[in-house]
């Protein structure tokens, strides 16, 4: 076949697999939405999707039905897609930035960071209220993952793949470990920490959201545009360079994103396991390698799988609840496992 | 006539016999010509006629010893600044000795008691190091005990039964006090004790659980679903709050005052479900002490629910 011929056919192919990328895209969607209709929907009261037709007709406030679904499964269903989404793009950003399919957003030390301010808020500073403490656990996410930068990017060749991630795991085992000591001699900040530390959808408040929504905008806006440096940082580090892109701008700005989306969504929901690392696979799966397409597909995918998670977790042990950090790690490991023996993950 | 070497050898025999007989029967030997033989969960312990040395090897027997006039040595746990006037002054400053359920085993043998009092289930290899650090190690479990086993199995153990009649005496009288001063608002109404039990769950506590225990001793009546449940505890999901609509009053723990409400209780009244009912929109509603572990602490509950009846009664 000639130079010619090939570039025709790429010519007519492009704009089929773009509808095709853009039909599993609404597809996505459309999966995403089903389990926000679940997650309203299901619980210890089972409710019917006329009622909550019925709330967003002419909302109720003396209606048990209608608090139920207005004061506790449509937060905690607005903080499993924000939370989610976040958590998917920044999966994302960090496997493709990284050039490690197994990074998630815990290598930065977000995870870890977080959870030291936290637990520093609650023995130090007495904040008992998450919409105080939930601040200490964005600032610490947010310099834990700045610091891994600083640190990774040390030397003549800046920040690459296997340096950030080794800073990452050294800074998270130092961090765990200051954790560690502070909750093993404070059993009060134990008893506030452990809730959080599993991870959980419920009895978040909005209001946090809202104040994390500034975070998560530039967070998502940020990661959202850097699909197409995604895919060139993908080629390695000289091709990038003499294709024109700035390593260290496009280093920079891919890391605003994932310590902005790690930080907001492990601050508002706690440390979530797999979300982040399982859904970019399961996206580069149907989308292929192209960043551009894994970036909003792992931002629908993402809470699609958080609140499906949600959902088993209020259903599988009546009259209790499962917190969803358990069941994303359950059901995520065997996900994981099945995805990468049924078909070789594809390149980051 | 005895011979010399046969003096010799004779006596010899005898101080090697007392000798050994002195070593090897150290725990049962010694303690038996002093003590007396209590039952416990490991089986029957000697103990000393009246144990002046008791430590506590868990959080919840420091206040039934206190209740039969003894100060323990030591205690396990933390927070007991915080027990309320009966216990705060005089449990605040024992030396701790361990967490909550564990001791430490060489801080605790370093208070020298004469008596180890745990209260709650204990392994083998525990009590082993216990009976270590003293024979007289006493083991029974408050869990399947009422508190009025409590405290006479305590005060057996303690050689202060005299004291622990008095105390149920005392305990019975103030029910029967309150039974008759409030028989009327009693009567009137309903009552349901509940508490959260996570950030998506909340208890109702039933006749089975000590608190509720001494409520009904006092005259209440139970609402459903407490009335009917078989465990000392039933697990709801917040969204069924609603369960609790039959209750007329609602009672919730509260924090170490004994009047406002505990802080970790905020789950289940924050709830916006909380507020549609009954008992609460025509404030029906009140804190009281929750975690009884004894007669002393039961009594501490009967007071405070002798002026939430008296405020229950001026609400009408």
């Amino acid at each position: 076949m000639t130079t010619r011929a090939v570039g025709e056919q790429r010519t007519r192919t492009r704009p089929a697999r773009r509808a095709a990328l853009g039909a599993g895209l609404l597809g996505a969607l459309a999966v995403l939405a089903l389990f926000v209709v679940l997650s309203v929907c299901v619980g210890s009261v089972s409710l019917s999707p006329s009622v909550l037709l019925d709330v967003l007709a002419h909302y109720d406030p003396t209606n048990g039905d209608h608090l139920i679904i207005g004061t506790m499964r449509v937060p905690r269903t607005v903080v499993g897609l924000v939370a989610g989404a976040a958590l998917g793009l920044s999966g994302a950003v960090m496997q493709g930035l990284a050039r490690n399919p197994l990074a998630d957003p815990g290598i930065l030390g977000v995870n870890a960071g977080a959870s030291l301010t936290m637990v520093l808020g609650i023995s130090a500073f007495g904040v008992t209220a998450f919409s105080g403490y939930v601040w200490f656990g964005f600032a610490g996410a947010a310099a834990a993952g700045l610091l891994v930068h600083r640190i990774g990017s040390f030397g003549r060749d800046g920040a690459t793949p296997v340096k950030l991630a080794l800073a990452g795991a050294a800074t998270s085992a130092a961090l765990g470990s200051l954790t560690t000591a502070i909750l093993l001699t404070d059993t009060e900040a134990f008893d506030e920490f452990r809730f959080w530390q599993v991870g959980s959808l419920a009895n978040r408040e909005l209001a946090v959201v809202a104040q994390a929504l500034p975070f998560l905008a530039v967070g998502a806006a940020a990661a959202l545009v850097c699909g197409r440096l995604l895919n060139i940082l993908s080629l390695g580090g000289d091709v990038a360079r003499s294709l024109g892109v700035n390593l260290a701008v496009a280093q920079g700005i891919a890391a605003l994103a994932v310590v902005a989306l790690c930080g907001a969504a492990t601050a508002i929901a706690g440390p979530i396991a797999f979300v982040g690392l399982a859904v970019p696979h399961a996206a580069r799966v149907l989308t292929g390698p192209d960043h551009r397409w894994i970036l909003p597909y792992s931002m629908v995918l993402a809470p699609a799988l958080l609140l499906a998670a949600d959902v088993l977790g209020r259903v599988v042990a009546p009259p209790g609840e499962v917190q969803v950090g358990v069941v994303t790690a359950v059901v995520g490991a065997p996900v994981l496992v099945s995805l990468v023996r049924r078909r070789k993950v594809a390149a980051v | 006539m005895v011979s010399r070497r046969g003096f010799l050898a004779g006596t010899t025999g005898a101080a090697a016999i007392a000798f050994l007989a002195a070593c090897g029967g150290d725990d049962q030997g010694g303690a038996a010509a002093a003590g007396r033989a209590v039952e416990t969960d490991k089986g029957p312990v000697t103990v000393p006629d009246k144990a002046t040395k008791v430590a506590c090897a868990d959080f919840f027997g420091a206040f039934a010893v206190v209740d039969l006039g003894l100060v323990p040595v030591a205690v396990c746990g933390s927070h007991y600044e915080d027990t309320g006037p009966r216990y705060e002054t005089t449990l605040a400053e024992v030396p701790l000795v361990g967490d909550f359920t564990t001791p430490d085993p060489e801080k605790l043998a370093g208070t020298d008691p004469d008596l180890i009092l745990r209260t709650i289930d204990t392994d083998d290899a525990l009590y082993e190091q216990l009976r270590g650090i003293t024979p007289a190690t006493v083991v029974i479990s408050f869990q399947q005990l009422s508190l009025t086993e409590v405290a006479t199995r305590v005060g057996d153990v303690l050689g202060r039964r005299k004291e622990a009649d008095a105390l149920l005496a005392e305990y019975e009288a103030a029910c029967e006090d309150i039974r008759t001063r409030h028989a009327d608002v009693l009567g009137r109404y309903t009552f349901t004790f509940a508490q959260a039990a996570s950030d998506t769950t909340f208890w109702t506590l039933g006749e089975k659980w000590t608190d509720t225990k001494v409520l009904v001793d006092c005259g209440v009546t139970l609402a459903e679903p407490s009335a009917s449940q078989a465990e000392p505890t039933e697990e709801f999901s917040l969204e069924r709050i609603s369960v609790l609509a039959d209750s007329g009053v609602l009672l919730i723990p509260s924090g170490p005052d004994g009047v406002t409400e505990a802080p970790d209780n905020k789950p289940l009244t924050s709830n916006a479900l909380w507020g549609q009912l009954p008992a609460v929109t025509q404030g029906r509603v009140w804190p009281v002490l929750s975690g009884a572990a004894s007669l002393g602490t039961a009594l501490e509950l009967v007071e405070r629910f002798d002026t939430v009846l008296t405020e229950l009664a001026t609400k009408d």
